[in-house]
């Protein structure tokens, strides 16, 4: 990795620094601390802020978490388990009475308080919508930030949440893709006479989120990008292979999709310039970071971040 | 009698939307207009209207007391959980000004899925069972409801409503009055919309007739073009109206707002 006035620089270009945290509706986090968190992250030099989704949650789950261990820092090519495990099983991070607001109107209101900084969904259940409304949404989100919300998407991993939002989750994947050709169906005008979208706004782009083959195969044909979570550069070079040759069946090339390595940050903050060189070397096009920051601590982290990225003084 | 603004949320200038609802929506509340709605999904599947939702959210942010309302939502097309959550957001945001107006009639083709549940068959069950389930998740520590449409047990959903309040619901038409009494007991408003004025006499008629006394507490509002504002202040004055809203196809600036209120 190399740094300039332009950032961290990788392989093809600027490797734009995305943090991933959370807006929970709680009293602390309220509007003034949104407000505040994203001009903080803005003025540091980061380029977005990144949320997960969950539309409940459960004191306990039968379903077991699939990203429990994030690569160190200090090594990346070792992966360090980060969440609880009970029983031999992994669960989601997450306080005992955890909330999240709705994706949508928490990028509308993130972006009203910056002028540069990106919003995105890391990653929105997909499945869970239904897509004759999501298309509408979706637009609307990217009219309301001026196109700066970045619409990645997964398939979720608890069988608990899909039932009770009344999707069936065994078929998960499938939907997804549908959904996907669903809304790219909507937004270039082949609707047929079923429903009108609002015109001349560009709709987002679409990230897969994810690292199993079907992801992977999925971001390279039908996404505008790939977002998986917690890879080893090894593993994010493996999955890189996949995606260009699934690019190449559709006749498209690395240069029609947009990557980001996301990752939960382990080990020290002087510490993540080595893995983010290490992805930045691989070509992507972002790096997502998930340090589980508080109302108190914030800004100094964020201060940390960017003086071991460099990022001060960045500009978009 | 109160007025109020209904709109579809689509700029009628060349700036930013969120400028021009931000514009609006101040200048109506300066103005007291007592509340702001955005269109029911009918009308905007069919318009090239930006979502109803994060309309009223922008709506939210630029003012402090104006009531916000849903003048058509469809719970048949919506899965539960991930409504209460948008409807819970929206409430968040506003400080608890949201009130939600359903409509419970079959649901147009063109907002249901292809492979989609059949929830057609019966879509007032179905709305029904996900209004329900929807008070739970706002109301309820662990969210628990056996229906239907909706299965859930030991649900967190956060946030809540702002004082994990049921939303005021308001019914849109009489057709399916009295199934939703018998599902739910009572409502707290009734949505005339888009009618004329004997039509409107006929839908207070049968809401006396069905309610009793009790129509006393449903509150009426109708919503009528903006250009026939004027035109039926007398009339639902006389009808007994609680609220009477002017309905653009955009989102008014605030000479069109004076209008309504000269």
């Amino acid at each position: 990795m190399s740094t300039n006035s332009a950032g961290v620089m990788g392989s093809r270009g600027r490797v734009r620094i995305g943090l991933v945290d959370l807006f929970d509706g709680s009293e602390k986090r309220n509007l003034d601390f949104m407000t505040e968190f994203a001009r903080t992250a803005e003025a540091s030099g980061f380029d977005g802020i990144w949320m997960p989704e969950h539309v409940l949650f459960f004191d306990e789950y039968d379903s077991v978490y699939p990203y429990p261990e994030a690569p160190i820092a200090a090594n990346p090519d070792v992966k360090e388990q980060h969440n609880k495990v009970v029983d031999g099983k992994a669960e989601v991070e997450s306080a005992p009475e955890q909330g999240l607001l709705d994706m949508f109107q928490t990028a509308v209101a993130v972006c009203a308080a910056t002028t540069r900084l990106r919003f995105g969904s890391s990653v929105l259940l997909l499945p869970l919508r239904n897509p004759r409304l999501l298309a509408r949404e979706a637009l609307t989100v990217a009219e309301l930030t001026g196109d700066r919300f970045d619409l990645g998407v997964g398939v979720g991993w608890s069988a608990e949440e899909f039932e009770a939002c009344e999707s069936d989750f065994t078929v998960r994947g499938k939907r997804c893709e549908r959904l996907i050709n669903d809304l790219k169906t909507a937004w270039s005008g082949d609707r047929g006479k079923r429903s009108s979208l609002p015109a001349g706004t560009t709709p987002p782009r679409v990230l897969i989120g994810g690292h199993s083959r079907a992801a992977v195969r999925r971001a390279g044909t039908v996404a505008d990008g790939w977002y998986p979570w917690n890879l080893t550069p090894a593993e994010f070079e493996e999955g890189l292979e996949a995606l260009d040759r699934h690019l190449a069946t559709a006749g498209r090339s690395r240069d029609d999709v947009h990557v980001i390595a996301g990752f939960r940050a382990v080990g020290e903050i002087a510490d993540l310039s080595r893995i983010v060189a290490r992805y930045a070397e691989l070509g992507v096009d972002g790096v997502n970071i998930s340090l589980r920051m508080t109302e108190d601590n914030y800004a100094h982290v964020m201060s940390e971040v960017a003086d071991a990225l460099e990022l001060t003084g960045s500009d978009a | 009698m109160e007025f109020g603004i209904a709109c579809a949320f689509g700029s009628g200038s060349t700036g930013s939307l969120y400028d021009a609802i931000q514009t609006g929506a101040r200048a109506a509340e300066e103005l007291g207009f007592a509340s702001w709605w955005a269109l029911g999904d009918r009308e905007v599947l069919t318009s090239s209207a930006h979502d109803p939702t994060l309309g009223l959210h922008c709506v939210a942010r630029a003012t402090r007391t104006i009531r916000l309302g849903l003048a058509g939502d469809l719970p048949s097309v919506r899965a539960a959980a991930v409504r209460a959550k948008q409807l819970a957001s929206l409430d968040w945001f506003s400080d608890g000004r949201v009130e939600l107006g359903i409509d419970v009639d079959e649901p147009p083709q063109g907002l249901l899925e292809d492979d989609g549940p059949a929830d057609s068959v019966d879509s007032l069950g179905t709305a029904m069972d996900r209004l329900a389930a929807m008070e739970a998740l706002w109301t309820r520590c662990r969210g628990e409801v056996r229906s239907d449409t909706v299965t859930f047990a030991g649900a967190i959903a956060l946030p809540k409503t702002v004082g994990e309040r049921r939303l005021p619901v308001h019914l849109r038409g009489t057709k399916a009055l009295r199934r939703v009494l018998e599902r739910r007991g009572h409502i707290d408003g009734w949505l005339a919309w888009r009618v004329n004025e004997g039509e409107l006499r006929n839908g207070l008629g049968e809401l006396a007739d069905v309610l009793g006394a009790d129509a006393a507490q449903v509150r009426k509002t109708w919503f009528v073009d903006a250009g026939e504002t004027g035109a039926s202040r007398e009339g639902a004055a006389a009808a007994g109206v609680d609220e009477l809203v002017a309905v653009f196809e955009h989102v008014p600036g605030a000479d069109e707002l004076r209008k309504v209120i000269a």
